[in-house]
């Protein structure tokens, strides 16, 4: 009986406990945008906040989704951009709204290299994930017989997520899409730790990619 | 059997506690990417003092028992990476004058400060470095045209399994990129600059920055 309840325990856990759940907004400035093949687009995360600082691992995840979903579509890796265009693009100094973009092409030399990378338009985001509450314990011990982790342990993840869409062509704002998600992780541990985990960074990742993908085409 | 099983789980203990000591040498060894700057037609001479090629950061405070960071070669690669973007001819000098009549200016190089912290220390979850520099122009008889400071600034957030070394190796890169971006792109608003490439070049070929 017991056993019984506990197999049902873990499979209700397993169903509902790695859920996350995601929103997504979007307001479009520009009534349409379209993409031409060959043209680029850039993934930038801002990092110019005091408290937080938009992961690099999230900008890389939207770039690798967007890079697998729009074909003929050149998506340029951050850190390539930032570096080819250094040093116009760097946390201190990078255009904070679509109208400095205008006074940065009257430098000759970046005219020149965004028109080599054929940009079209740059996708700013800015955003975190934060563990916004947690529960439970969990120890383990190593002695000479073995090792063992014995407890349990839960937490709450939280993102949220703004990608600001800026045409490089009609150096105007496109349009701003958001993504908040929101799940419940555990880690319960008899003997060995089970991480069940809501992988909710990853949900909003997945979201926000589709979502830019519809607005540009 | 059991003797060695338990001799090297008290090594492992040890190792475990002797990685959280207190004490940090670190060497970084930065490059910047080479600036995208209209490149002025001008000849400067760059002089390296001492405290600019041997300034070490060292802190032996409650806290942070024999802390030392060295990036003296950095310092200079840096410099030595984004002048020759800004100007046509860079030479290395060993002093802030020259007679050497194509030399438009010199520049002046100088560590002020550095500063680090680490996540626990300001109860955030960020690495952090500030370096502040002075740089100094003159003009070939050694008078002074222009003296301004920069400040750089770089962070990096914890992630599991960044060690302190390598988080501060990563802060203290974003803040010599800082350096080099705020070198090239407040060059000409500094003081007297304008003033100074107004009598040196044609500032109507280079609207953009004079």
């Amino acid at each position: 009986m017991l056993t019984r309840v506990f197999i049902c325990s873990a499979i209700i856990v397993l169903l509902t406990g790695c859920k996350s759940t995601t929103i997504i907004d979007e307001y479009r400035e520009n009534p349409s945008t379209s993409l031409i093949d060959g043209e680029s687009i850039v993934v930038l995360g801002r990092r110019s906040n005091a408290n937080h600082e938009t992961e690099v691992d999230f900008i890389e995840c939207v770039g690798n989704s967007l890079n697998g979903s729009l074909r003929g579509i050149n998506i340029i890796p951050e850190q390539l951009f930032v570096d080819s265009m250094y040093p116009y693009f760097e946390t201190s100094k990078a255009p904070m709204d679509v109208q400095n973009l205008d006074t940065l092409i009257q430098i000759p030399e970046v005219a020149k290299k965004l028109d080599d990378l054929r940009v079209r338009y740059f996708i700013w985001i800015d955003g975190f994930t934060e563990t916004t509450d947690s529960t439970g314990a969990l120890s383990c011990t190593i002695a000479p017989t073995g090792a063992a982790c014995f407890g349990y342990a839960s937490w709450d993840d939280e993102s949220n997520y703004e990608a600001v869409i800026w045409d490089f062509k009609d150096l105007n704002l496109a349009g701003k899409i958001s993504a908040a998600s929101s799940g419940t992780s555990y880690l319960p541990a008899v003997i060995i730790p089970i991480p069940l985990l809501a992988r909710v960074q990853s949900s909003a990742c997945s979201s926000m990619s589709a979502q830019i993908k519809n607005f540009l085409q | 059997m059991v003797m060695n099983y338990k001799y090297i789980i008290s090594l492992f203990l040890i190792v475990l506690m002797s990685g959280c000591g207190k004490s940090l040498n670190l060497q970084v060894d930065t490059a910047v990417p080479t600036p995208l700057a209209s490149q002025l037609p001008l000849v400067v001479g760059v002089y390296y003092n001492d405290n600019f090629k041997n300034f070490i950061f060292k802190d032996s405070s409650d806290s942070r028992e024999d802390w030392t960071i060295d990036n003296r070669s950095s310092r200079i690669l840096l410099f030595n990476d984004i002048l020759p973007s800004m100007f046509k001819t860079v030479n290395s000098v060993n002093n802030v004058t020259s007679t050497d009549s194509l030399v438009d200016g010199i520049l002046e190089p100088e560590v002020i400060e550095m500063q680090v912290a680490l996540p626990e220390e300001t109860h955030s979850d960020m690495f952090e470095a500030w370096i502040k520099y002075g740089i100094k122009l003159y003009n070939p008889s050694g008078k002074i045209i222009s003296e301004w400071q920069i400040i750089g600034y770089g962070k990096t957030h914890t992630a599991m399994f960044k060690n302190k070394e390598k988080g501060l190796t990563t802060a203290i890169n974003m803040a010599l990129r800082d350096i080099g971006a705020k070198m090239v792109l407040d060059f000409p608003r500094a003081p007297g600059i304008k003033t100074w490439l107004s009598t040196k070049i044609d500032c109507s070929q280079f609207s953009n920055i004079c």
